[in-house]
């Protein structure tokens, strides 16, 4: 298909510019979960649009040579259209109960590539605080963490039995945080462990003190 | 062009021979810091355009692509993942400077296998005919002496079937737009061009050839003349930049 979503009077530069945000931000969260991304892999050249009707967006995701590629156009053919309004969108990712049918979200296409995607993104397991601290250091990301994690908490799904399985790839692909049980405990020991080397450092250093005074 | 063969160098007119010495001289001049200086002068939006490229070069596994005036490789990087290890990438420049820094750039990044790097002027092309899936030229043609000729060269050794892609500066499509970016252009692009590159001369030869390069529907022509199909092109940011794309029938 050749895409009739970019025209040549529509200037792609926005959509394009979105386009690479998403892509960064995914594929940087991917860094932190390998085995989504090898498991990413069976899924690649399949490619996923998702047309928003309001506001009008069409982006295309396709796995391609061990990244996820966000496009604002895309030449390769469709597997799978997603078509709805972005409430409708949401609305479907946020109730689990809503089934697909009266959600006001359209499927096109092969709608086994969603139950793929669906397996692959509900393994999802980004270590958020891990992805956060190589950047900020360990205090504010954790508490960075905590705040993405209670800004998303809505979105999480409240029943595991969701209705469909469309609903349950969206809600799944929403829910990338770690529990934050895991995350306190990590926390936790990562404090340990920093008492503990202080504790060391600061032996060490007595020490050396004493071998100088000895020396003199 | 006149009798006696002179082409413009930027708003300058300088002898056809002598045209491509002086291209040189500028391109030499910045290759060291051509990458930061491309993120400072378009505020990181080259970006933008570049992956814009990507996605309607349409450039699939196993493609050869040639990315002619390629320089420091931005697109060719982009190509060598796609095409994988079965496609090849040619990563042709006139400037072994610039080329230099290109295959270092991409060597450091682990781009390494399907590219190849060769000293070519886009007028010439060194290639046999129809060798080409797709051909990009990036901010290159207006570099080029004689477009014509160079636009002739590509459609030649990309296959049936083949598309070119031509991202270039253009014409902005709206007076204020165009009023705002002439005097980004000529007067803060040389003065940032000093700043960084100590070399305001080649930053003020950019603008002045960024205004004398084919508007978007002249351009198009160009490329139906050179025997391309399908022409069309996209304006992005305004018009700052335009896309064209032909495909050889
Ligand atoms: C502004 S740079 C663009 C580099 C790269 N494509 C990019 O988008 O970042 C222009 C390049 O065109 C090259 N160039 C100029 N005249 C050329 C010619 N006749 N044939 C091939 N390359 C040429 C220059 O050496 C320079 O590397």
């Amino acid at each position: 298909m050749a895409a009739d979503d970019v025209t040549a009077d529509h200037d792609p530069t926005y959509v394009t510019a979105l386009a690479a945000v998403l892509e960064k931000i995914v594929n940087t969260a991917l860094t932190y979960d390998p085995a989504t991304k090898v498991g990413l892999q069976k899924l690649e050249n399949h490619v996923l649009a998702v047309q928003i009707t309001e506001p009008q967006l069409k982006l295309y995701f396709v796995v391609l040579a061990d990244q996820l590629d966000v496009m604002a156009h895309c030449e390769t053919p469709v597997a799978t259209l997603l078509q709805g309004s972005l409430q409708d969108l949401i609305k479907l990712a946020s109730q689990p109960s809503t089934s697909l049918a009266n959600s006001g979200v359209r499927v096109e296409g092969q709608i086994g590539l969603l139950s793929e995607y669906q397996q692959v993104l509900s393994q999802l397991d980004i270590d958020w605080e891990d992805a956060l601290a190589s950047r900020l250091g360990d205090l504010p990301a954790h508490q960075i963490a905590q705040a993405l994690r209670a800004a998303t908490n809505w979105i999480k799904p409240r029943s595991r039995k969701a209705a469909s399985f469309t609903a349950d790839f969206l809600t799944e692909e929403l829910r990338v945080l770690p529990h934050k049980l895991e995350v306190d405990q990590y926390v936790q020991q990562v404090d340990q462990l920093r008492e503990a080397s202080d504790r060391l450092e600061a032996r060490l250093q007595r020490l050396l003190l004493q071998q100088a005074q000895q020396q003199q | 062009m006149s009798e006696e063969k002179t082409t413009h160098f930027g708003f300058e007119q300088v002898k056809v021979e002598e045209k491509a010495e002086r291209v040189a001289d500028v391109f030499h001049s910045v290759a060291a810091k051509y990458d930061l200086m491309n993120d400072l002068m378009s505020g990181g939006v080259h970006r933008i355009w570049k992956k814009f490229t990507i996605e309607l070069s349409g450039v699939r596994a196993g493609d050869t692509v040639l990315d002619i005036a390629g320089g420091t490789g931005d697109l060719t990087a982009k190509f060598a993942r796609l095409v994988g290890p079965k496609g090849q990438v040619v990563l042709a420049d006139i400037n072994d400077s610039m080329l230099k820094v290109g295959r270092d750039k991409l060597t450091d990044k682990g781009v390494v296998g399907n590219v190849h790097y060769t000293q070519a002027d886009a007028q010439y092309l060194p290639f046999p005919d129809n060798s080409f899936d797709c051909i990009t030229i990036a901010f290159g043609l207006r570099n080029v002496t004689d477009k014509d000729l160079a636009l002739k060269a590509m459609y030649r050794v990309l296959k049936p079937g083949g598309r070119l892609l031509v991202l270039e500066f253009s014409k902005p499509q709206h007076a204020l737009l165009e009023k705002v970016y002439d005097t980004y252009s000529f007067r803060i692009l040389p003065f940032m061009g000093k700043l960084v590159t100590n070399d305001a001369d080649s930053y003020r030869y950019l603008a002045e050839s960024i205004r004398m390069h084919p508007d978007q529907e002249t351009l198009k022509g160009m490329m139906a003349n050179a025997g391309f199909s399908e022409t069309k092109y996209y304006n992005m940011t305004g018009g700052v930049v335009a896309l064209h794309k032909g495909i050889k029938a």
